[in-house]
C-alpha cells in the first residue's frame, strides 16, 4: 500500500540525487516535495489535508542576527499550522537537521522531543551544553561509522520490521540523554558509536567563546525514536545526513516503515492513547 | 540584483544535483522549489504574489487528462498579473489537452499528430535525453539576428555549444504573433536525426514522417501581460553544466522579472 507524503526541504544542503532516490525508487512512497518557505503554505490545514504523512528534512529558522545569542522567531501562522497538524493526528517523520531547526520555537522541540541544542541552554529543566556534531560535508575527521540496532524495548514494533542491524557512515549529533526518559518517547534504535566528547566537534552556530570552552558529558546513543505529539505519531531520527545513509538498504527499510507506520490508524491510536 | 523565483518540477526524471546546482551556484537566483501537484496551490494568485518569476520544469497532464479548472484559473490570473515566466524543455510538452498551456509559450510541439496553428502536423520527434541509444546531439546555439542587443542574449552574443536533447517540431510557430526569436541551433533539424514521438500509438510511429523542423530553440512571447521566455534546451547535465546555458537561464529569469519585459509584454 502506498502512502502520500509531503516532503519538506531547504536550509541545509544535501545530495539531491541520493536523497530523492530513496523515494523515487520506492513505489509505495508517493512523495510531493516543497521547499521552505513555500512549505508553510502547503502545511496550512486545508492544503496538507490530502497527505497522509509529512517528512521534514528542512532546516529553517536557524538565522541568528546576533551570532548565536538568539534566533529568529517562527511566523505565527506557521505555528498555528503545526499546532493544527498535531491536533489532526497527521503522521510525521523527521530526519537529521530537521530536528535542529527553529531553536527559538520551543513547540518545535516538543514535536520531536529531542534534546538537541544549537547553543547552550535549558532543556527538560536542566542547563545543558550545546550539542556536538561529527561528520557531514565539511568535517576533516569525516563521518563516524556505527552500527544501528533495535532497542530491546522496541521488539516487534512495525517501524523495525525487516530492519536488521545496519552499519552506516553518517553524521551524528552529541546530545544530552535527558530526552530519553521524557513522557511520550518510545526508544526504537541505538548506535554503538561511542558518544563521547572526544569524537565530536563543538556546536558550530554557538558563539566562538562558547565553542572554545565546550564540554559535554557522554551523550545519548538513541538515534531513532517514536513520540506522541498531540494526536500525531512522530518518528524522529538523528541519522540521515548523507549519501551513505540514503543508499543503505537498512536505512531505506527504516524510512519506508516509519512513513507507513505514522500514516496508519494503529499509530494514530497509539499517539492519542 | 537577485530575483525570487518559484521553480516547478515533477513528471519527468532529471538529474537533481545538476539542475539545482544552476540555481544554488547563482546568488542572484533565489529559488523556492515545489513539485506538482502542490505547485497548483503555490500558483494561486495569493500564494505566487511574492515571487518575481516562475520557472516551469514540470511535465504534468501528459496522460491527456484535462487541467483542473482551478489551475487553469490560476494560470490565467498569472498571465493577467504580468508575472514573468520561463519554461524549459519538457515543460513545453505538458498539458496536451489544455490549449491554454500552448498559448502561454507558443511552442508547436505535439506528443502525437494533430492540429496546431490551424495545420495538421505530425507528432514531434526527439533525439537524446536519458534513454536514446544514439545519445544527445551537439549543436552550437547562436542568437537570431532579431535578438541583437536583447538582454536575454547579453554575454552569449557569440553563442555556445551544448550537447543535449532536442525536439523536432514544426516551423509554424516561428511566425506566430507575439513570438520573438532569440536563439537558434546549428544542428540539422531533419527527420533522420530524430526518433518518432514516444507517446504516440505504434502505428503512428511506424508511419512517422516529419518535414524539416524549426531550429528556433529559445524565444520570447507576450502572453497576456506576462513576458515569457521558452527554450527546448535544458534536458540534462549537458545544458546544466554549460556556462552559456547558465548565462541564458540567469538572463531570462532576470529579464522576465523586469519592468522592461512587462512593458514589452503589455505593448
Amino acid at each position: 500500500m502506498a502512502v502520500k507524503i509531503l516532503v519538506v526541504t531547504k536550509g541545509h544542503p544535501f545530495d539531491y540525487n541520493g536523497f530523492y532516490a530513496m523515494f523515487d525508487e520506492d513505489p509505495e512512497l508517493l512523495t510531493t516535495q516543497v521547499e521552505q518557505p513555500a512549505a508553510q503554505v502547503m502545511l496550512r490545514p486545508e492544503n496538507v489535508a490530502e497527505y497522509e504523512a509529512v517528512c521534514f528534512y528542512d532546516m529553517w529558522g536557524t538565522e541568528s542576527p546576533d551570532g548565536g545569542a538568539s534566533f529568529v522567531p517562527a511566523p505565527e501562522e506557521y505555528k498555528e499550522s503545526i499546532a493544527a497538524l498535531l491536533e489532526s493526528g497527521k503522521g510525521i517523520v523527521m530526519m537529521n537537521h530537521a530536528i535542529v531547526q527553529w531553536p527559538a520555537w520551543p513547540e518545535w522541540r516538543d514535536v520531536s522531543g529531542t534534546s538537541f541544542l544549537l547553543t547552550e541552554g535549558e532543556v527538560f529543566g536542566e542547563f545543558t551544553p550545546g550539542s556536538g556534531y561529527r561528520g557531514g560535508a565539511v568535517d576533516p575527521r569525516g563521518n563516524p561509522e556505527g552500527t544501528v540496532s533495535a532497542d530491546p524495548g522496541a521488539a516487534g514494533h512495525p517501524v523495525l520490521e525487516g530492519v536488521e542491524p545496519f552499519t552506516i557512515e553518517d553524521e551524528l549529533y552529541l546530545t544530552s540523554k535527558t530526552f530519553e526518559s521524557q513522557p511520550g518517547i518510545l526508544p526504537l534504535m541505538r548506535t554503538d558509536y561511542p558518544m563521547v566528547k572526544e569524537n565530536f566537534n563543538p556546536p558550530p552556530l554557538a558563539p566562538a567563546e562558547e565553542q572554545a570552552r565546550w564540554d559535554h558529558p557522554e551523550g545519548s546513543n538513541l538515534v531513532v525514536w517514536a513520540k506522541k505529539s498531540g494526536n500525531s505519531p512522530v518518528v524522529a531520527m538523528q541519522i540521515g545526513d548523507g549519501p551513505n545513509c540514503y543508499a543503505n538498504p537498512g536505512f531505506r527499510t527504516l524510512l519506508h516503515n516509519a512513513l507507513h507506520w505514522v500514516a496508519s490508524e494503529d499509530a494514530r491510536a497509539w499517539a492519542s492513547s | 540584483m537577485a530575483v525570487k523565483v518559484l521553480v516547478v518540477t515533477k513528471g519527468h526524471g532529471f538529474n537533481y544535483n545538476g539542475f539545482y546546482s544552476m540555481f544554488d551556484d547563482n546568488p542572484e537566483l533565489l529559488t523556492t522549489q515545489v513539485e506538482q501537484p502542490a505547485a497548483q496551490v503555490l500558483l494561486r494568485p495569493e500564494n505566487v504574489a511574492e515571487y518575481d518569476a516562475v520557472c516551469f520544469y514540470d511535465m504534468w497532464g501528459v496522460d491527456f487528462s484535462p487541467a483542473p479548472e482551478e489551475y487553469q484559473a490560476s494560470i490565467a490570473a498569472l498571465l493577467e498579473s504580468g508575472k514573468g515566466i520561463f519554461l524549459m524543455n519538457h515543460a513545453l510538452v505538458q498539458w496536451p489537452a489544455w490549449p491554454g498551456w500552448r498559448e502561454l509559450h507558443g511552442a508547436s510541439f505535439l506528443l502525437r499528430e494533430g492540429e496546431v496553428y490551424g495545420e495538421l502536423t505530425p507528432g514531434s520527434g526527439y533525439r537524446g535525453g536519458g534513454a536514446d541509444p544514439r545519445g544527445n546531439v551537439l549543436g552550437k546555439v547562436t542568437p537570431d539576428a532579431a535578438a541583437a542587443g536583447h538582454p536575454v542574449v547579453a554575454g552569449i552574443e557569440d553563442g555556445f555549444d551544448v550537447q543535449d536533447e532536442l525536439y523536432l517540431v514544426s516551423k509554424v510557430f516561428e511566425s506566430a504573433p507575439d513570438i520573438l526569436p532569440l536563439m537558434r541551433t546549428g544542428f540539422p533539424m531533419v527527420q533522420e536525426h530524430f526518433n518518432p514521438p514516444p507517446m504516440a500509438p505504434q502505428e503512428e510511429k511506424d508511419r512517422w514522417d516529419h518535414p524539416e523542423g524549426s531550429n528556433l530553440v529559445v524565444w520570447a512571447k507576450k502572453s497576456g501581460n506576462s513576458p515569457v521566455v521558452a527554450t527546448y534546451l535544458g534536458d540534462g547535465p549537458g545544458s546544466y553544466e554549460s556556462e552559456g546555458f547558465r548565462t541564458l537561464l540567469h538572463n531570462a529569469l532576470h529579464w522576465v522579472a523586469s519592468e522592461e519585459a512587462r512593458a514589452w509584454a503589455a505593448s
